[in-house]
């Protein structure tokens, strides 16, 4: 566990490391840049994150406050010199706010050429789950690929994507296995570890990281019982561990999660079709939905599902100020899981920056202290009702 | 109509109201006129069985125009809602739902306004029920909004894509006349006119009616006819000093021709909105006779409040010369040549992109502005949309590098209950002041 809690605390290493050895970075914004595409061609991909600690006042003159303070953050990262070491910078259209950052920072690198924006591309992913929007994003993965060749200087085979695809299944299949061993048994990881051990998978190399994600598996499977009330987090995007140490420094253990740094970062599988960029689009257009690129019911059906499946007890809705998305799912969420009798508890307006944390503690404990788990063989004895009915 | 009751987590000082600007053209008291008998003549169709329709703004009414199905444009009736100075109840009604204060409003306030159990309480009698909506997906919530409505009504919901260029042109207005197959790539407009099959093929399924292409031609020729009157009237008013009229003028006289776009009425009025125009400058007058300095509104209207552009031609002769409404109607909407399909796709391919995203609406704003003759830009920058923020940091550099002062004001263009009148009121008094030296 500790070769990838430091690659998720120092998230720049490996790229730094590849970077000696000659080989090209390319920073991914947004959860809809296919990976595949990167590796296939030699590259490594690392996911663009902000940092909760730098002052967001400095991103000001640049992006307004209608921003959620993650994508601010990010977006400031970009321009303060902590990304000058990528090579190029991708950026997806997993949510309007990034498909804007894209216009901005091509804008930027235009207006103010002294800032060190990296030499940009937009993947312009459609995530309607219509024909026409397939064959979209085919052509779309097309000209990413022929972009990356003129990169390298070298044509990817599709031997190479086929490899590529692989390399990436095996990570997401063990990733998968990490869901298993959080729910919907006893949990023997917490939700804390969890997200590092996903999140490591954003900067490492991806079989590296595969072979790190093995061995702790090995381990984890021994590990006694996560005592605790088993949570769901949903809404905004956790990049950073603070809120999952906050819940579960309540006792709690969160057993699941739908957004873009969590379990839906390995969510849905890449097919090998005949044209193999046929499969790598298809996964990340049709894998479980995100909160920025989905109608309110996608949003409810897949949370609901997603909690019988983790056998949560109750879930949070942790939101960013700003972020609006989340926030017309949330209403009818809540309706849906209190429909069953489950609780929800609502964090909204929350900043990046949880240095601050007395009153959220507050709210998180008298909802965990709120949840009490019935026995076992209540909970059989209601399925089985259920099912009768 | 009964007085909506405002709602109890209202902000506002209850007893401020926005200000309804003085309509001093011919033209847009005859827009206003037929807009309200065409609002009850669509309410006695729709009552006859007739489909009726919500679009967000962004999506090619054309179709519909086309095919006879009355519809309503989100953000017109957002508008209307929000000048008879209804959205604080029907935001309420929102919040009620568990939707927070400051989500997207501009957007939402029509839904909101389905919401309202007393729904003929609303502006000319309200909104009938919709037999379908349709929106175009420029920003995370339009899905959620527009999927909202279609399950308040139990109606279909059909979404189409939006695309993002990779190319940057160099002057778009010169091209989107002419030479539009240039000016996107043709992927897009590959796409956005399979989709446009798609809505024709939904519509003909859902309503019964019938698509011609004969009528599209015909649809987009009248189209043609209007946005060249439109080209003509802003022009006037960019070289006229005083300026003919002001903002709140050109807004009914062109936006509500624009909703009715397509159709004769629609040309006959911007012609009689061009003629209006000629003569106020053949005679000599302006909309502010003492006019000492122009300004050009960035953003959308400010709809619960449009008389706070007058206050300032009254006490400094600041005129609001330009607004995106007269502006966009001239630069972007005409379209020749090519098939109408795919004419009509071009037309709102790159609406967001020209409306919303540096540099295409930074350099167009300049050239407008250098036009308009204009010393100082007032940007009503939103706080709670992304779609509405527009690159503030690069209109500010645009302009400041022009030497043309830019006052950002932070405010919601429908809802009045974050307004501040004196404060905004004595904003941008100091803008005037300090930055453009203009005294009352």
């Amino acid at each position: 566990m500790e070769e990838l809690a430091r690659a998720y605390r120092e998230r720049d290493r490996a790229a730094l490391e590849w970077k000696a050895q000659g080989g090209q970075v390319a920073g991914c914004l947004g959860s809809d840049v296919p990976e595949e595409l990167l590796i296939a061609a030699g590259l490594l991909p690392v996911r663009v994150c902000g940092d909760p600690e730098a002052d967001l006042e400095l991103a000001d003159p640049y992006i307004e406050h209608a921003f959620d303070p993650r994508v601010r953050s990010l977006f400031l990262r970009i321009i303060d010199r902590s990304y000058s070491y990528l090579d190029h910078l991708v950026v997806s259209s997993s949510s309007d706010a990034l498909v804007r950052v894209f216009y901005y920072l091509r804008a930027l690198r235009v207006a103010d050429p002294s800032l060190p924006i990296p030499d940009l591309y937009f993947f312009d992913l459609l995530h309607t789950r219509l024909r026409t929007s397939r064959l979209y994003n085919r052509d779309r993965g097309h000209d990413l690929k022929g972009v990356i060749e003129r990169w390298c200087e070298r044509e990817i085979a599709d031997e190479d994507l086929v490899k590529a695809i692989g390399i990436c299944e095996e990570n997401r299949v063990l990733l998968r296995r990490l869901s298993d061993l959080r729910a919907p048994g006893p949990p023997r990881v917490s939700g804390a570890q969890a997200l590092k051990v996903i999140g490591a998978s954003m900067f490492l190399p991806r079989r590296e990281h595969s072979r790190l994600v093995a061995a702790f598996l090995q381990e984890a499977e021994l590990n006694d019982p996560l005592p605790g009330v088993r949570l769901f987090v949903t809404g905004s995007a956790q990049d950073y561990v603070q809120f999952y140490e906050l819940v579960e420094s309540c006792g709690a253990v969160v057993v699941g999660e739908d957004h873009d740094w969590g379990a839906r970062h390995s969510a849905g599988m890449t097919l090998i079709t005949a044209d193999p960029i046929d499969g790598i689009v298809d996964r990340y257009s049709s894998r479980q939905p995100g909160a920025h690129q989905s109608t309110v019911s996608e949003r409810v059906t897949a949370l609901v599902e997603a909690v019988h499946e983790t056998d949560a007890q109750g879930v949070i809705a942790f939101i960013y100020e700003a972020d609006d998305a989340p926030s017309w799912d949330f209403p009818d969420q809540r309706g849906a899981l209190e429909a069953e009798g489950i609780p929800v508890l609502l964090l909204d307006r929350q900043p990046y920056n949880l240095d601050q944390t007395d009153e959220l503690r507050k709210r998180v404990d008298a909802f965990v202290s709120s949840i009490t788990r019935p026995d076992q063989s209540d909970r059989d004895a209601g399925r089985e009702r259920a099912s009768h009915e | 109509m009964s007085e909506p009751t405002m709602p109890a987590s209202g902000e506002r000082d209850p007893e401020w109201s926005g200000r309804a600007s003085v309509k001093r053209l011919r033209s847009a008291a005859e827009a206003n006129s037929y807009q309200r008998e065409w609002f009850a003549r669509m309410r006695g169709r729709v009552s006859k069985g007739e489909p009726f329709a919500i679009v967000n703004a962004d999506v090619p009414q054309e179709i519909l125009r086309t095919m006879d199905i009355p519809y309503v444009v989100n953000q017109w009736w957002a508008a209307v809602c929000s000048a008879k100075q209804m959205s604080p109840y029907y935001l309420g009604l929102l919040n009620e739902r568990g939707y927070r204060q400051d989500l997207c409003r501009y957007c939402s306030l029509s839904l909101a306004s389905a919401f309202d159990p007393h729904p003929e309480n609303g502006p000319w009698g309200g909104l009938p029920k919709p037999t379908l909506v349709v929106a175009r997906l420029t920003c995370d919530a339009q899905a959620k909004i527009f999927e909202l409505w279609s399950r308040e009504f139990g109606i279909p919901f059909y979404a189409l894509e939006n695309t993002v260029p990779l190319e940057v042109p160099e002057r778009w207005w010169e091209k989107t006349s002419w030479h539009w197959e240039q000016l996107f790539e043709p992927h897009r407009l590959d796409l956005m006119t399979e989709e446009l099959e798609g809505l024709i093929r939904f519509l003909e399924l859902r309503t019964g009616r019938t698509f011609s292409e004969d009528r599209l031609r015909r649809v987009m020729e009248l189209i043609n006819e209007q946005e060249e009157y439109n080209k003509r009237t802003r022009d006037l008013i960019a070289e006229t000093v005083p300026a003919p009229l002001s903002v709140t003028d050109q807004i009914p006289s062109v936006m509500i021709p624009q909703w009715h776009r397509g159709t004769q009425w629609a040309v006959d009025a911007a012609r009689a909105f061009y003629e209006e125009v000629c003569d106020l400058v053949r005679r000599g007058v302006g909309a502010c006779q003492n006019e000492r300095t122009r300004l050009m509104w960035l953003g959308t209207g400010l709809w619960f409040n449009l008389g706070f552009y007058q206050h300032f031609e009254e006490r400094y002769g600041a005129v609001f010369v330009w607004s995106i409404y007269l502006a966009l109607a001239a630069d972007a909407y005409a379209r020749y040549g090519g098939e109408p399909l795919r004419a009509l796709a071009s037309r709102f391919v790159g609406m967001e992109d020209m409306l919303h995203m540096p540099p295409w609406n930074t350099e167009w704003y300049l050239k407008e502005a250098k036009k308009h003759q204009i010393r100082g830009v007032v940007h009503l920058v939103s706080s709670s949309c992304t779609q509405a923020v527009q690159g503030s940091y690069f209109i500010r550099k645009t302009f400041e590098d022009a030497g043309i002062p830019v006052l950002e004001l932070m405010a919601d263009t429908v809802d009045a209950r974050d307004w501040d009148d004196a404060r905004m009121t004595a904003e941008l008094e100091a803008f005037l002041e300090t930055r453009l030296g203009v005294k009352p």
